[in-house]
């Protein structure tokens, strides 16, 4: 398993409609982004989940803040990290 | 011709001298140059084929916007004030006194019946009866077919695609034919990428959100509509300085390509935003003040990071959008359960930030749960009797603190993680 911040990398079989983009997550606050800048891979949405695939012997995921992390060749699911509001009462995936 | 595939020593040192170059054209905020800017644009427009264009300059893009949606009566009364004494000037000064204060006031319904009115006010006191008939009649027609009715004929997707696209290629082209690839991505991650991150990521994309942002959320209610443009002019040297390079430092022969790519040049050098439309171009300012941090985010505490001069701008802390209030706030000042309210994990790192992690959890946390590594989970006070659990954690890339809330029932900081990530699994690469 990888994390890059609130990104979350784990093996999966990839399943979904093909995305003609690479970004996992893109920050409201501050226009950042996780995104895949080098290697062959690919994005896959099932149902509001992603799925990547990485094509050549590792892909680079990047963003502002994080260090730069190598993701292996594979089929990854991608979930984000969630937090309880505890005012709402209610879980959603973190919001940056 | 063989490819280069080696830089000289000059090459080298030009990586690094021209990306700063770049970086500070990006990030000035000298007034305007508007012999340049015109001269510059006139010339695009000739090779496009296109009438000269008139300028109306703006202080800031959001100004622009306000601007661009109401033209139509503005033109009327611009050619009005053509036509008698020395209102031109006052006429705009009233315009944007009154446009801009309501704006500036968060954008009140009847802000375009407003304008209409101070204006139309004006004109009544300065302009008799029989003059308004006579130029009604006589400009509102032949101006209006000319400015105004062409107002929507917005051409930046003829400049972009008729020149940029063009150019970009055969300069494309010509840098994949001469030169191997080691070298191109080695001049790409140096100067094109790293200035793209710090003018389009910090600087572009920050201003283009917020003018959206406003316009979509606030002045649409009044049914202004949000204008486009791919004319960032002073914002767009990230691609401009990549491509620049190669025939700066001689790695590519100059030839036409690059004599229009310096027209691009010339602009992001001379002004800030520009709308462009038949006939008229928009041109806005640069920004007066801009403040980063040492990564070279927007940041400033206690002001704006980033200021036009008729008072818009950005409220950001390390990058980070956040409200007036935070910014104005002194740290000691405010109220550490702000942060368990406000949704935004970035927004409330910020907050951790300015106010200090050991004044939030002095004020906040009345007991500790568990401890694991950088990870403590706490229960703070809700502030309405009840206690709930929030995971603190470390940023392992740049050692700042988050605090996020987890499931009422959570105890530890393992069942935290689990219920936090998704899974069991524990991370084998964590930044």
């Amino acid at each position: 398993m990888i994390q890059q911040g609130d990104v979350v990398i784990l093996a999966g079989k990839v399943k979904g409609k093909k995305l003609n983009h690479l970004t996992l997550a893109l920050g409201e606050a501050t226009g950042h982004h996780h995104t895949i800048t080098k290697g062959d891979a690919e994005l896959y949405e099932n149902n509001g989940v992603l799925f990547l695939k990485v094509n050549s012997d590792k892909a680079t995921l990047t963003h502002q803040e994080h260090k730069t992390v190598e993701i292996p060749q594979g089929e990854y699911k991608i979930n984000i990290v969630k937090e309880f509001d505890h005012f709402s009462e209610e879980a959603r995936n973190v919001q940056d | 011709m063989s490819k280069i595939d080696k830089l000289t020593p000059k090459q080298e040192k030009g990586l690094t001298e021209w990306r700063e170059h770049c970086l500070n054209i990006g990030r000035d905020t000298s007034p305007i140059n508007k012999d340049l800017t015109e001269k510059s644009w006139k010339k695009f427009y000739q090779i496009l084929g296109k009438k000269e264009p008139v300028f109306w300059y703006c202080q800031s893009p959001l100004q622009a916007q306000i601007v661009i949606n109401i033209f139509p009566e503005i033109v009327k009364i611009f050619e009005i004030t053509d036509k008698g004494a020395n209102i031109r000037a006052n006429i705009w000064a009233n315009i944007r006194a009154n446009i801009w204060d309501n704006i500036r006031a968060n954008i009140r319904a009847n802000i375009r019946a407003n304008i209409w009115a101070n204006i139309g006010d004006n004109i009544r006191a300065n302009i008799g009866a029989n003059i308004r008939a006579n130029i009604e009649a006589n400009i509102r027609a032949n101006i209006g077919a000319n400015i105004g009715d062409n107002i929507g004929d917005n051409i930046w997707a003829n400049i972009g695609d008729n020149i940029g696209d063009n150019i970009r290629a055969n300069i494309g082209d010509n840098i994949r034919a001469n030169i191997w690839d080691n070298i191109w991505a080695n001049i790409g991650d140096n100067i094109g990428d790293n200035i793209r991150a710090n003018i389009g990521d910090n600087i572009r994309a920050n201003i283009w959100a917020n003018i959206e942002a406003n316009i979509r959320d606030n002045i649409k209610k009044m049914k202004l509509n949000y204008i486009d443009t791919y004319s960032w002019c002073q914002h767009d040297i990230g691609w401009i300085a990549y491509y620049k390079y190669f025939e700066k430092y001689g790695l590519l022969p100059n030839d036409k390509n690059f004599d229009i790519f310096d027209i691009w040049h010339d602009l992001a050098c001379s002004c800030g935003w520009c709308y462009t439309f038949e006939n008229i171009i928009f041109v806005c300012e640069k920004p007066c003040k801009l403040y980063l941090n040492n990564q070279g985010q927007l940041h400033k505490d206690g002001a704006m990071a980033l200021e036009y001069s008729d008072g818009y701008g950005l409220w950001m802390l390390n990058g980070v959008k956040v409200t007036q209030e935070l910014i104005e706030t002194k740290a000691e000042d405010l109220d550490p359960s702000i942060i368990l309210k406000e949704q935004n994990a970035e927004v409330r790192r910020e907050i951790v930030r300015k106010i200090g992690i050991e004044r939030v959890c002095q004020k906040l946390k009345t007991k500790t749960l568990d401890i694991d590594g950088e990870y403590e989970l706490m229960l703070l006070d809700l502030g309405d009797e009840r206690q709930r659990p929030y995971l603190k954690m470390r940023n392992p890339s740049i050692q700042t603190y988050h605090i996020e809330g987890v499931e009422p029932n959570i105890k530890t900081v393992d069942e935290a993680l689990n219920w936090r990530n998704g899974t069991t699994e524990r991370p084998e690469v964590l930044t």
